[in-house]
């Protein structure tokens, strides 16, 4: 009894030993198998709720085959059905879960009738392959529904419909000794030719060795027409994905892949999901600062000798201070505009008065007439003399961007404010006929006094107003 | 010890007290600086549209910029536009103002907007009865220390106030007129080569500012059309005349164009129409090109009579010759 138990033993360890070495035939895997969705979006399978005009408002109540409850997997411009009439989202309601615009009126509904979006993906399929399979085809399975017509072009709950795809659609890429035969592909519906219900099949045939260890990329599914996404499944949270099962398998030359086992097979899984919507909304704006400059610095081709920067109640003073007679003091801003309003934008200036002592009326210190007296605020002069050419005025330089009506050149060109107690308008002082982004200027103000000027402290208010054009 | 003690407190609250008043004498003479910052107005432009006896409302937005909160003054100011580039101007007497809005609309004065941040503005703007049908206008603008005053610097300079605002077009409903008129529309008469300048004016004689836009079409010597410019000539306030300019880009040209000028404006169907005619030749490299060529004739003529020329001397000689050797041979 010892011998036959041991001898069994033995023997059973050999076989065991003698199977454990014999290659497998047929179970070897593809391997490194993906399935790359163009857009990984779910498509969208609603009902009305109720339509006014343009306003459309989706049911949020799910219902068999309908359960898309939300709008959060759409967005302005997706073209949609509603109850089989075409129409193109214009906008979501942003703060009703439930509602969007359609562009043109949306048809007169009744509660109940279906809102599709279609997302079509393209499926770029990569594998490697694990055997040597000269001439054979590979194939792959997407799933589609069984409870429901999956190939009526509309969105299916549980699986991809069909839409009708042809070999057109599909394409592989040629490798080396994997000539694929284009005449010889495949796309077949659920439940039809050699292709059982629950999966639409694609054939893809080759010549050639076929060799293991081989790259290779399907594609199903072009810009022209690719296979329908599935809608929300039944039981579907929002923000979490409906996931899908692939077959992909290799079968030898002239078999049929309905009843035969493939050589090679592997199963890869896809997810779907709703889209995430990005809105941003621009203004329309106009934007204006007032910078100040440093002391000794170059502007409006002359040096700065006040500062505007740092100096007391800065930047939105020139404290010129105390002044000496016959000298010219200057100063600087830098003024910049952004707009995005059509036709630009202008930015104006004027002065509450003189130069008045204390901020009164009288004594002042008046404004410029320039060198030669022939400076007004319509009409720029040089201003490069100070002594006998007492008074106050501005310069331009344009240094990004802005239209300024004149420039100080070389002998500093200027003009006095206009005067709001003269009754003077505004006058431009930086301007554009088009969008800008930060157009920049100098205003470079200047001031000489003479020994009849009275003393004490001179004051006055500069305005700029920036606005459109009209 | 104790005396000890008491001088090192005395020394030591001394210290302190040197201390403080050292941080204040530098906090006092520390400029002080207004905040220096971006201030925006949204929108720049706003479209209203009411009957007379409505009352309509609009949020407007002003954003500052600044690093700390800032109080800013609201002003609400007719304007109108008298240039040709479209400037606003405000206008403080509005009694005879026909375009008048500034007394129709409800603003708060001041409004806080803290650092970086945007504020909404609620404005009402209640239309009279009596409110004249067509457009209305005024700017609200913002200006941050719009309590400070001149005198207040105490020292000889200038305060600088900062504005930035919304133009506010406001259409009261009824029986508007819709007229406007080209003034002119006018390139050079002759372009030996382009790019064509087009410049031009519209009046408008509407009771309501108006947008022409439209296109000036081009047509060659043949009277095919060649190009069609876009143009747009903006807002043009009522009874203000506004310049436009056109660009055709065209280097080279052949003879003798036609321009035609095509706008629509307003809503009742209103077109502006002109026609111009215009030069496109590049005359001097027509006129450089035949002096070549003539010259190169010439020269070619030239040296064609001189080698005639020259053949005939030959043949002169020759016949000379064969005389002068007949002559000899006859001896």
């Amino acid at each position: 009894m010892k011998r036959i138990i041991y001898f069994g033993s033995l023997i059973g360890l050999v076989v065991g030993f003698v199977l454990l070495l014999e290659p497998t035939k047929g179970k070897a895997d593809l391997t490194i198998v993906s399935d790359t969705l163009s857009t990984s979006r779910l498509s969208v399978a609603g009902r009305v709720l109720t339509i006014s005009g343009n306003l459309v408002t989706l049911n949020p109540a799910a219902a068999t085959n309908f359960n898309s409850t939300s709008t959060a997997n759409m967005k302005s411009g997706d073209a949609i059905t509603i109850n089989g009439v075409a129409q193109t989202v214009s906008a979501i309601n942003s703060t009703s879960a439930n509602q969007f615009t359609t562009v043109a009126a949306a048809p007169s509904g009744s509660p109940g009738n279906p809102i599709y979006y279609l997302s079509e993906p393209v499926h770029q399929i990569n594998f490697v392959t694990s055997t040597s399979v000269p001439n054979g085809f590979f194939r792959v399975l997407i799933p589609a529904s069984l409870t429901v017509n999956n190939n009526d072009n509309v969105p299916d709950p549980d699986g991809f419909d069909f839409n009708g795809v042809t070999t057109a659609n599909a394409t592989a890429s040629a490798t080396a000794n994997f000539s694929f035969v284009s005449a010889l592909e495949g796309a077949t519906a659920s439940g039809g030719t050699n292709c059982t219900a629950g999966y639409h099949c694609f054939e893809f045939h080759y010549t050639g060795t076929g060799p293991s260890g081989s790259a290779i990329t399907l594609w199903i599914g072009n810009l022209a027409k690719s296979l329908i996404a599935p809608a929300p499944a039944s039981g579907h949270n929002l923000g979490v994905a409906d996931a899908y099962t692939i077959k992909v398998q290799q079968f030898a030359n002239g078999v049929n892949p309905s009843s035969t086992s493939p050589i090679d097979q592997t199963n890869s899984k896809i997810a779907l999901i709703e889209n995430v919507r990005i809105t941003a909304t621009v203004d329309p704006s106009i934007s204006f600062s007032i910078n100040g400059m440093p002391n000794s610095v170059t502007a409006c081709g002359v040096t700065t000798t006040i500062n505007t920067q740092t100096a007391n109640n800065a930047p939105l003073t020139v404290p010129f201070g105390s002044l000496v007679l016959n000298t010219f003091a200057t100063a600087a801003h830098t003024l910049v505009v952004s707009t995005n309003a059509t036709n630009g934008y202008i930015v104006t200036a004027i002065e509450n008065d003189h130069m008045g002592k204390d901020g009164g009326t009288t004594p002042f210190i008046p404004d410029t007439t320039c060198n030669t007296g022939t400076c007004t605020t319509a009409t720029a002069a040089n201003w490069d003399v100070a002594a006998a050419h007492p008074g106050f005025g501005y310069s331009l330089e344009s240094v990004s961007g802005a239209t300024v009506p004149f420039t100080a050149g070389a002998n500093f060109s200027a003009k006095p404010f206009a005067n709001a107690s003269l009754l003077q308008p505004p006058t431009t002082i930086m301007s554009s006929t088009g969008v800008s982004n930060s157009h920049t200027a100098n205003v470079c103000y200047r001031i000489s006094v003479d020994a009849t000027q009275a003393a004490g402290d001179y004051e006055n208010q500069v305005t700029y107003t920036a606005t459109a054009t009209f | 010890m104790p005396a000890q003690n008491h001088s090192a407190q005395k020394l030591f609250f001394l210290s302190i007290s040197g201390f403080l008043a050292s941080l204040i004498l530098l906090l006092a003479l520390t400029p002080k600086a207004f905040a220096q910052g971006t201030i925006t107005a949204i929108p720049p432009r706003l479209d209203l549209q009411a009957d007379p006896g409505q009352t309509v409302t609009a949020s407007l937005k002003v954003r500052n910029d600044a690093d700390i909160q800032q109080l800013f003054t609201i002003s609400v100011d007719d304007f109108i536009v008298t240039d040709t580039i479209g400037t606003p101007i405000p206008v403080s007497t509005s009694s005879n103002n026909r375009w008048s809005l500034k007394n129709w609309i409800s603003a708060p004065e001041f409004i806080p907007v803290d650092a970086h941040g945007t504020q909404v503005i609620k404005i009402s703007i209640k239309v009279p009865l009596t409110g004249l049908p067509g457009g209305h206008y005024a700017m609200i603008t913002y200006q941050p220390h719009g309590n400070i005053k001149p005198a207040d610097l105490k020292t000889t300079g200038n305060f600088v106030a900062q504005r930035v605002g919304t133009l506010v077009y406001l259409q009261v409903t009824g029986p508007i007129v819709q007229n406007a008129n080209v003034i002119k529309f006018a390139t050079e008469k002759f372009h030996e080569q382009g790019p064509v300048e087009f410049a031009g004016s519209i009046q408008n004689l509407s009771d309501i500012h108006i947008d022409p836009k439209g296109t000036i079409s081009i047509f060659s010597p043949f009277n095919t059309k060649v190009a069609d410019i876009q143009v747009d000539a903006g807002n043009i306030f009522p009874e203000v005349i506004k310049d436009f300019s056109a660009t055709w880009n065209q280097k080279w040209g052949y003879g003798r164009y036609r321009a035609e000028l095509n706008l629509a404006y307003g809503t009742a169907g209103g077109v502006l129409t002109a026609v111009i005619f215009f030069w496109l030749f590049p005359i001097r490299l027509v006129i450089y090109s035949l002096v070549g060529i003539v010259s190169i004739l010439i020269v070619i003529i030239l040296l064609n009579r001189r080698s005639k020329h020259h053949q005939q001397e030959l043949e002169k000689e020759v016949s000379e010759l064969k005389k002068e050797l007949e002559q000899v041979e006859n001896k």
